[in-house]
């Protein structure tokens, strides 16, 4: 086995974890505090990418500023989009089954993929490469491209931010609770309500983030929120739903193994994940770092 | 009295049956469009019948059932392009595969329920549509097309198709209301009690799942044979969640309930794309409707309507 | 002195440090209703659960009809003639009354077939039967939402029986019940004895129902038995009522 060409794949695989992280860090932060899976978390993904395209080369036209505001606006807006839906359609299910709200956020993944295509059109987009003028970090005898190496640093920013948040600050801790126990918060005072949007804000936010971050790697596509989501499942199954910390490791396993399989063995690239999915399910199906509450409904 | 009313029902029901089936049957003088596209209905409604027979009767949601379809399908696909053989033997290969299929991968769902039941269901429809994506033998992201059409006419072909479907909803309608169907119900309300009754819940969640995995590998193995072609796409999990979708449109707790929404869902999304290409986008907010003003969907809300 | 129905011997289980059931034997002969009772964590339902195979002891054995059964599944105690109502009524909601009667008569006479009608005559037949004999004959079509709450345990009960069992195992069926109920479910416990040869266990709180119903009180407290014996015997028992005043 070349050691360069695994190197690169590792390296690679990392950036794609990080994107990965970014992504399902929000699905399972939501999954764990309201036991809402959202299928169209993805779709907010893609509007990440796209809303970036349009900051960055629309209106700005490429510059690193550009890259900047993209960086700073986009996540936030994805947020508030989140939050949004959660407030005038997600809510409602909460009295229904689960399937219903699968159902609901299919529904939500058709309406976002054709607004998309309405909006910026059917064809992919690229972004103006970053790493242009970034250029590159030297590490011994490689040359990594900074882009690539911000990104894999932010993963990991955001996991020590979001672990720092729930277990040292008190809103973080309430949003745990109210995940628990949703009378006994109510009774201390706490408007559940608002840890519910808030967490939609948050987990939203995180998924716009994965998907300003990923746009320019990968282009920005219509199909980009089916795709992310299931890996996005997968992520969170391998790791435990409702951990940040499973989150991480789900998203480090699925990441680099999926990179090392385009290389080395491009016929398992789709299906290697999802096996380690089914396996992980059938034998440990709290995940690698689930809690075991939520295997008990 | 309260008898006679019922006869009265039962007999509005048969001339309503019999009435639907005549109209199926002069479907073709409508135009090879029209018997397209009624054919692919029937199909998505065998489908979705099926799934829930899982779904509706035994209480579990596979968001991988696409895996079925596109087994059944790939199978006919394979034995014709790649064998060489007849349309007959290769529909019941594809029943076979699709059973045994259902047998293994049923047998490791059924140890989940609820929400781990879906997504492990997803992982295995995932699964399968990443081997379909990479395995040369298989067409790869191309599939398998250019297949012959059965008797070589649309036509003859919607008959085979419209029988078929006929059938398998008529053994599946069988199987509801049968002692089996019965034992289906009980693990779906209550699996807890269900198994002081003395029945296997594990045992039984697996039948369901296999005759379900069955039928619905035959509608995909007669889909193929009406598209003369397939692709991996047929096992992406969005078009399992198109069943899911279905199922519900139509009502979930009504036998025919899938099958008015395959029709519904077919007519809708033929409409829609003949106006515009965002057709998708009025799927959507038709599925978000649904679920927010009709949970039990179109034929359970009229049938809840009609008894008051 | 009849034959034996049920026996557990020593048996044992423990969560985590509480000693939920801590080495209990006990004895139910061919005819007999037993009652246990005990306060509020005295283990009488863990009792019930190690029996009827929803829990597996530590350690200990339970003789079924002089068979070890210990550690076979609920499914499997059913075919041998054991069956369980339980506290909080636990039926099919979706299915009527009638359907949730012939859903127990087809699983026990092993009539689970993809072509058999769930609403052939016979098995119809069976399952009214049953239901006149807990008077819920006319409440046949309705769904178990439909029920007062005495008549959902009475339909528990009813689905039991049609189990043709030999035993059935009673959890607090007069619970949250008003008088009126519970004058009802007396006869129906004294019935199921009487007149359709069940034997009973019974785990009840209400100790005017247990003194009037019972052949036998068993007392438990803390895991363990703390008096046994005939309903005068044990109403005098010094023992039982410290632990049932103090």
């Amino acid at each position: 086995m070349d050691m360069g060409l695994l190197a690169a794949q590792v390296f690679n695989g990392l950036v794609y974890s990080s994107i990965l992280f970014l992504v399902s860090s929000g699905l399972t932060l939501i999954y764990g505090i309201m036991n809402v899976l959202n299928l169209a978390h993805g779709s907010l993904y893609m509007l990440g990418a796209y809303l970036g395209i349009t900051i960055v080369v629309y209106a700005l036209g490429g510059t690193p500023l550009a890259y900047l505001v993209a960086f700073l606006l986009v996540p936030p807006s994805v947020g508030v989009v989140g939050a949004l839906l959660e407030r005038t359609l997600i809510r409602r299910t909460y009295p229904m089954g689960e399937e219903y709200q699968l159902l609901l956020t299919f529904g939500l993944i058709l309406v976002f993929d054709d607004l998309v295509k309405m909006v910026w059109g059917a064809a992919y987009i690229n972004f103006p490469d970053p790493n242009s003028f970034l250029g590159g970090l030297r590490f011994g005898v490689y040359t990594l491209p900074l882009y690539h190496v911000i990104l894999i640093a932010l993963g990991f920013a955001v996991f020590l931010g979001l672990w720092t948040f729930f277990s040292r600050t008190f809103t973080g801790k309430v949003m745990r609770a109210a995940a628990m126990d949703r009378e006994i918060v109510e009774a201390m005072g706490v408007d559940v309500n608002r840890v519910f949007v808030s967490s939609f804000f948050l987990g939203s936010l995180l998924s716009g983030l994965g998907g300003i971050s990923a746009g320019p790697l990968y282009t920005a596509s219509p199909g980009m929120g089916t795709d992310i989501i299931v890996y996005s499942f997968a992520v969170i199954v391998i790791g435990g739903m409702g951990s940040i910390g499973g989150a991480m490791a789900g998203s480090l396993i699925v990441g680099v193994l999926r990179s090392l399989a385009i290389s080395f063995y491009p016929q398992l690239e789709i299906v290697i994940v999802f096996v380690i999915m089914a396996a992980v399910l059938l034998v440990k199906p709290t995940g690698l770092f689930g809690r075991p509450e939520f295997e008990r409904r | 009295m309260g008898e006679e009313v019922k006869e009265q029902e039962v007999s509005m029901e048969t001339v309503a049956m019999i009435l639907g089936v005549i109209l199926l049957a002069l479907v073709p003088l409508a135009g090879r469009h029209m018997t397209h596209l009624v054919a692919s209905a029937l199909l998505l409604s065998l489908a979705a019948t099926s799934f829930n027979l899982l779904f509706g009767y035994t209480g579990l949601l596979s968001f991988g059932h696409a895996l079925f379809w596109g087994v059944g399908g790939y199978t006919v696909a394979v034995m014709m392009a790649r064998f060489g053989f007849g349309y007959l033997e290769s529909v019941a290969a594809a029943l076979a595969m699709s059973a045994i299929m259902g047998a293994a991968i049923g047998f490791l769902c059924v140890r989940h329920t609820r929400i781990y039941f879906a997504i492990l269901t997803l992982a295995f429809g995932q699964m399968f549509y990443g081997i379909a994506v990479k395995w040369d033998f298989l067409g790869g992201s191309d599939g398998i097309y250019g297949l012959p059409r059965p008797l070589n006419s649309l036509e003859l072909y919607y008959y085979v198709v419209l029988a078929s479907v006929l059938v398998s909803l008529y053994i599946l309608r069988v199987i509801t209301r049968s002692s089996l169907g019965l034992s289906f119900m009980a693990v779906r309300d209550n699996a807890f009690r269900a198994e002081f009754l003395g029945i296997g819940v594990r045992a039984t969640r697996l039948k369901s799942f296999i005759i379900s995995a069955t039928f619905t590998g035959l509608a995909g193995a007669l889909w193929v044979l009406l598209e003369t072609a397939i692709g991996p796409e047929s096992m992406f999990w969005t078009h399992s969640a198109e069943f899911v979708f279905v199922t519900l449109l139509g009502g979930p707790r009504v036998f025919l309930g899938p099958v008015v929404g395959g029709f519904i869902y077919a007519f809708l999304a033929d409409v829609a794309m003949s106006v515009t290409e965002f057709w998708l986008f009025v799927i959507g907010a038709v599925l978000i409707g649904i679920v927010l003003f009709f949970p039990y969907g179109v034929l359970g809300y009229l049938l809840k309507r009609l008894r008051g | 002195m009849g034959e034996e129905m049920l026996r557990t011997e020593n048996v044992r289980k423990h969560f985590g440090s509480v000693r939920a059931v801590d080495g209990v034997s006990i004895e139910v002969m061919k005819g007999e209703i037993v009652s246990l009772v005990g306060p509020n964590g005295a283990g009488k339902t863990t009792l019930l659960n190690l029996i009827s195979g929803l829990l597996k002891p530590d350690s200990g054995k339970v003789y079924f009809l002089g068979e070890d059964v210990t550690g076979k599944r609920p499914s499997q105690l059913v075919r041998k003639g054991m069956a369980r109502c339980f506290q909080i009524s636990n039926v099919f909601e979706n299915l009527t009354v009638l359907e949730n009667l012939l859903a127990a008569v087809h699983s026990i006479e092993g009539r689970i077939s993809p072509v058999r009608r769930y609403d052939e005559d016979d098995a119809v037949e069976r399952a009214m039967a049953v239901l006149r004999e807990f008077n819920l004959h006319e409440r046949a079509h309705l769904t178990p939402k439909e029920l007062s709450h005495g008549d959902r345990k009475l339909l528990d009960v009813a689905i039991a029986y049609a189990l043709n069992p030999k035993m059935i195992l009673l959890d607090e069926p007069t619970a949250a019940m008003s008088v009126g109920e519970k004058r009802t479910t007396v006869g129906v416990i004294k019935k199921l004895r009487d007149q359709l040869g069940v034997t009973v266990l019974l785990v009840e709180h209400d100790l005017d129902v247990v003194y009037e119903v019972s052949d036998r009180i068993i007392v438990m407290h803390q895991g363990t038995i703390l008096a046994e014996g005939r309903p005068d015997e044990v109403r005098e028992d010094p023992k039982v009522r410290e632990v049932y005043l103090g």
